[in-house]
């Protein structure tokens, strides 16, 4: 099992320690929890501060460590986000999300290769809906 | 391949056939085929002060993100022995790229 550190975060799938280990991080003190090889984090939508995009179903993210870097991968679309806590994990990882939809869903088939055009389809078919959040705000 | 920097990064692979599209958080930079169309090949790079070195965990993403098997690989692309023509022809036999 892996051990890794989170900022006080708690998530579905990592195991609490009865006692949390605490030690002095270069910056602040951190909260050990030991993280199993599968764990996941289920979305049914991905925000940003501008997008929300609404899933068709949930999908499942695979949470991993490497060195002192929190990876959340969902490999069906080839979208890895990373961050140095899950904060700015979960955050990167709805980013990225985010802007390979607008970018790949903007494009034309004509300047996409069959691949891209594959990619393009699958990201139609999961997001039912696309909600600017800024001009929802007004 | 301890570290390599966002900024050789970019350079690089701006030379290599890929194109980089700004966004506010994230440089995303998508690969083209012979034909100058976009493939599903891309990888993003932060703009946050904390990446301005890629260190080995994020580069070992980046290596798969780029379809590439090897570390070695991606320090040839990054490093400029492999060319964007021979990335490209390493695609198509690896069937990533038509």
């Amino acid at each position: 099992m892996q051990q890794l550190a989170i900022r006080g975060i708690y998530q579905n799938g990592m195991v609490l320690l009865p006692q949390p280990i605490r030690y002095k991080s270069k910056t602040e003190v951190v909260l050990v929890f030991p993280l199993r090889p599968d764990t996941t984090l289920h979305f049914d939508r991905v925000v940003n501060e501008a997008t929300e995009l609404r899933f068709k179903h949930s999908i499942e993210a695979k949470l991993l460590a490497d060195g002192d870097i929190l990876f959340l991968g969902y490999p069906e679309l080839g979208i890895t986000g990373y961050g140095q806590d899950l904060r700015e994990t979960t955050q990167n990882f709805q980013e990225v999300f985010i802007a390979t939809f607008e970018h790949y869903t903007r494009q034309p088939d004509t300047v996409l290769t069959d691949k891209a055009q594959q990619l393009k389809a699958k990201l139609t078919d999961l997001v039912t809906q696309y909600v600017n959040l800024l001009e929802t705000e007004l | 391949m301890k570290t390599v920097g966002r900024q050789q990064i970019i350079k690089v692979l701006s030379q290599k056939g890929f194109v980089i599209i700004e966004k506010k958080r994230h440089l995303f930079l998508v690969f083209t085929d012979g034909a100058g169309r976009q493939s599903d090949i891309r990888t993003f790079l932060s703009r946050g002060s904390g990446y301005n070195e890629y260190s080995l965990p994020l580069l070992k993403v980046m290596k798969n993100e780029l379809r590439l098997e090897r570390l070695q690989q991606l320090e040839e692309l990054l490093n400029c022995p492999l060319s964007e023509q021979d990335y490209r022809a390493l695609l198509v036999t690896q069937g990533d790229l038509t």
